[in-house]
């Protein structure tokens, strides 16, 4: 049996996958099964009060509760004095975006990739996290053509924790999951339409005749469904007709329960 | 080897088997749940055994598919070898068929679906199984499935185990799981075990007719024509060589089962339209000036059985052809024998809510005994004839003098003249499929030289497809009609053949004629 000096020791890390204000991704290899990992360096002011390593830990294990299919599972992780470690198994794959946009591919059907996003993004609400950053980088297309979380968020929170001593104020207890559903309605929203949102002049890029049309495309997908209606009612709320937030996380919450066949008018 | 102690906290003992022994650990960080599986082959000194575990330990993590638990870690003590894997929260499918209140019959079918292409997308990984039942399903959170990893595992076939040497070896082995990572285990088998877990899902839920349950199910693409029973018979006769074919099967039955459902819906739409208003006895003045009450709308009444039942199949045609059961028409055909669109409102003057009729004029009896016009007056007390000629000579005057003031004013203004289209083009155009053809429509010109907007339309043929773009836009619209100020305009034809595109431009006012320019698109290759 062979003692291990260092958490890190456990596992073999590689190159730099991601770099960030703060924080560092290696893609690592765990060394007793062989896995394929990341590995999440994030660095400590050495002032970093007890407080603050308990802010950090506590973010950490919210992070763990992540279970759902398709999410990165947070191995395992520690507290150094030098940097907070954490260890996700996740897919690798490319990310989404204008090059790599799967909804122009027409592999699968739309329906079914605005379904995925969207159980990706509830999955991560679900343990009581707000991404507060969701883009199309978010999410990968793996090695089926299956959409992925790639990108939690969990480092930027790490980081937000240990400079602020407090915990992620990104919670649905601080009535922000608005912030989520706008911006995953605007990364489909996005990825439908293949062009970028300028927001210079929204009444031009989005007015009744386009939203009939995007909202007759999603129809001509699949007939009478609860999210179209629900992505409808994004779409409102994404071009002024209401309030974003609240039409927004009104319908997510119907969708929640099963009821968005009361929000159809 | 890694000790893993040191990150785990084991909390209780969670099953045992002949083979190995299960905790629950629980990590000391991130407080995420985990099995650590110690096992007992270890135990006994069998290094032959021991190593075949750990390299298909190594085997499952590195190849990690979503729908199966992870794992986490390995580790090697004096005492044995115990591998952490992912614990995996949810209900079982069993749990979820057998009981009483969890009818949600349509989730089955969402789900018997999604296992197919999960175990599909499981055996692109080089993951099989052996055996496999509703109770290693876990429907977790977001509803989404999971392969349980704690059932017991089964034997495969005699037959299985002889034609499979690499089977064979592996069946007599201690195992870590339900799953084998091998491209090799029996194919037909894993197909068997796909169709009879549908089968107990769906005959399960329902207790009741397939295909009549099914009928009711108001998506079409689970449940719609017995869809899934069909599949599931097909599987049995081991019609598909591979998963691959299966899933390509299904998703073209699913196309054809949402294409026909959305033609239906399109002729249900345009069935359901008000119809124009028509000449009709009872709309006259004698019957609104009955003291019966007004028949019932059919606009109220159609949504009757959708109300009563609304797992209802969407209501069909009611043609010949198209029988099979038009009972949500059965409301509105019933309030159509009553007449439904007969009367207008209470309250509203017959000669303005009612079209010129060239039907049958109204009994003369009945109208001759009620003088008045459209409003419900007290039997036996008539208003003044002359107060009633009075306020009809009023509103034609009225009616009169705008009538000709208009008539003045359109006289003295000069009248819009609409625009003219012309697109420039060679004589001889030669496009290739996903091409991009630079149509000019700069020349169209307007008498009152008004600013235009361009509307361009692929008219023929029905199934081409084409994207069209501003020269100011990286990226085109996949649409057949496209509106732009641009005078340019890029098209991109993606299928060869004749096609033919019209230009017309307006000019605020009116739209100039429809300009056609056919041409061919010959393949890109």
């Amino acid at each position: 049996m062979t003692r291990l000096d260092s958490r890190e020791a456990g596992y073999e890390i590689g190159d730099v996958v991601r770099q960030g204000d703060g924080y560092t991704i290696h893609r690592a290899q765990e060394l007793s099964t062989g896995a394929p990992c990341f590995f999440h360096r994030i660095a400590v002011p050495p002032s970093l009060s007890s407080t603050g390593e308990q802010a950090a830990v506590a973010t950490m294990r919210r992070y763990g509760l992540l279970r759902a299919p398709r999410t990165p599972r947070l191995a395992d992780g520690w507290v150094s004095p030098e940097n907070i470690c954490g260890v996700e198994f996740k897919e690798a794959g490319i990310p989404l975006g204008l090059d790599n946009n799967p909804f122009k591919d027409q592999v699968r059907a739309k329906s079914d990739l605005f379904e995925d996003t969207l159980h990706l993004m509830v999955a991560l609400n679900r343990c009581n996290i707000v991404h507060s950053a969701l883009t199309p980088q978010c999410f990968i297309t793996g090695r089926q053509g299956k959409i992925f979380l790639d990108d939690t968020g969990l480092d930027r929170a790490l980081v937000r924790c240990v400079r602020s001593d407090q915990q992620s104020q990104f919670t649905l207890a601080n009535n922000l999951s608005g912030l989520d559903i706008a911006q995953w309605a605007s990364v489909v929203l996005l990825l439908h339409t293949g062009e970028p949102l300028i927001a210079q002049t929204l009444g031009d890029k989005w007015d009744a005749y386009e939203l009939e049309q995007a909202v007759k495309k999603l129809r001509s997908h699949r007939l009478g469904d609860d999210l179209t209606a629900f992505f409808e009612r994004c779409l409102n709320g994404f071009i002024g007709v209401a309030p974003l937030y609240d039409s927004a996380a009104d319908a997510l919450k119907a969708w929640q329960t099963g009821k968005l066949g009361s929000l159809i008018k | 080897m890694i000790p893993t102690s040191e990150a785990w906290r084991f909390v209780a003992p969670l099953d045992e088997t002949n083979y190995w022994e299960d905790t629950v650990a629980q990590h000391l960080v991130t407080e995420h749940r985990a099995i650590r599986r110690t096992f007992s082959a270890a135990v006994s000194g069998d290094e032959a055994a021991m190593e075949e575990i750990v390299s298909q330990v190594r085997l499952a993590a590195a190849c990690n598919p979503s729908a199966l638990p992870r794992v986490y870690q390995l580790e090697t003590l004096e005492g044995g070898t115990s591998v952490i894997f992912e614990y995996i929260e949810g209900r079982t499918l069993e749990d979820l068929i057998n009981h009483e209140g969890c009818k949600k019959t349509l989730h089955f079918c969402r789900w018997a679906i999604r296992l197919v292409g999960e175990l599909a997308e499981l055996r692109r990984s080089n993951v099989c199984f052996e055996r496999l039942d509703a109770t290693q399903i876990v429907i977790g959170d977001c509803e989404q499935l999971r392969v349980h990893h704690r059932s017991p595992i089964g034997s495969p076939s005699p037959e299985a185990l002889e034609r499979s040497p690499l089977l064979k070896r592996l069946h007599q082995l201690p195992r870590i799981g339900v799953y084998t990572a091998s491209s090799q285990v029996d194919a037909a088998g894993e197909r068997k075990v796909i169709a009879t877990l549908l089968l107990q899902m769906i005959c399960a839920s329902t207790k009741q007719d397939l295909d009549g349950w099914l009928a009711k199910s108001p998506r079409p693409e689970y449940g719609h024509n017995g869809i899934v029973s069909q599949l599931i018979e097909r599987v049995l006769q081991g019609e598909f060589e591979s998963l691959d074919r299966l899933q390509a099967e299904l998703r073209t039955m699913h196309e054809a089962e949402a294409g026909r459902h959305q033609k239906e819906m399109q002729a249900q739409a345009l069935a359901s339209a008000p119809p124009p208003p028509r000449s009709s006895p009872a709309t006259t003045v004698g019957s609104l000036a009955s003291s019966a009450p007004a028949p019932t709308p059919r606009r109220t009444a159609s949504p009757a059985p959708e109300e009563t039942n609304p797992w209802a199949a969407p209501a069909a045609l009611p043609t010949a052809n198209n029988d099979p059961a038009p009972r949500s028409w059965g409301v509105a055909a019933a309030a159509e024998d009553e007449n439904p669109w007969a009367a207008p409102p209470a309250g509203a003057v017959g000669p303005t809510a009612d079209p010129p009729s060239a039907g049958p004029r109204p009994d003369p009896i009945s109208a001759s005994s009620s003088p008045t016009i459209g409003r419900k007056v007290p039997s036996g007390k008539k208003p003044p004839i002359a107060l009633i000629g009075a306020a009809v000579a009023v509103v034609l005057v009225l009616v009169g003098g705008y009538v000709l003031v208009d008539v003045l004013r359109s006289a003295s203004a000069k009248p819009n003249e609409k625009p003219t289209a012309v697109i420039k083009a060679p004589a001889s155009l030669n496009v290739k499929a996903e091409e991009r053809i630079r149509f000019d429509a700069r020349g169209s010109n307007d008498p009152e030289n008004a600013t235009l907007s361009y509307k361009w339309e692929v008219t023929a043929p029905d199934t081409t497809s084409v994207i069209w773009t501003k020269p100011s836009d990286r990226v085109g619209k996949d649409t057949r009609l496209f509106l732009t100020t641009d005078g340019e305009v890029i098209a991109q034809f993606m299928k060869p053949g004749t096609v033919t595109i019209q230009l017309t431009v307006s000019d605020g006012i009116s739209w100039s004629d429809a300009v056609p320019l056919t041409f061919e698109v010959t393949p890109a290759f």
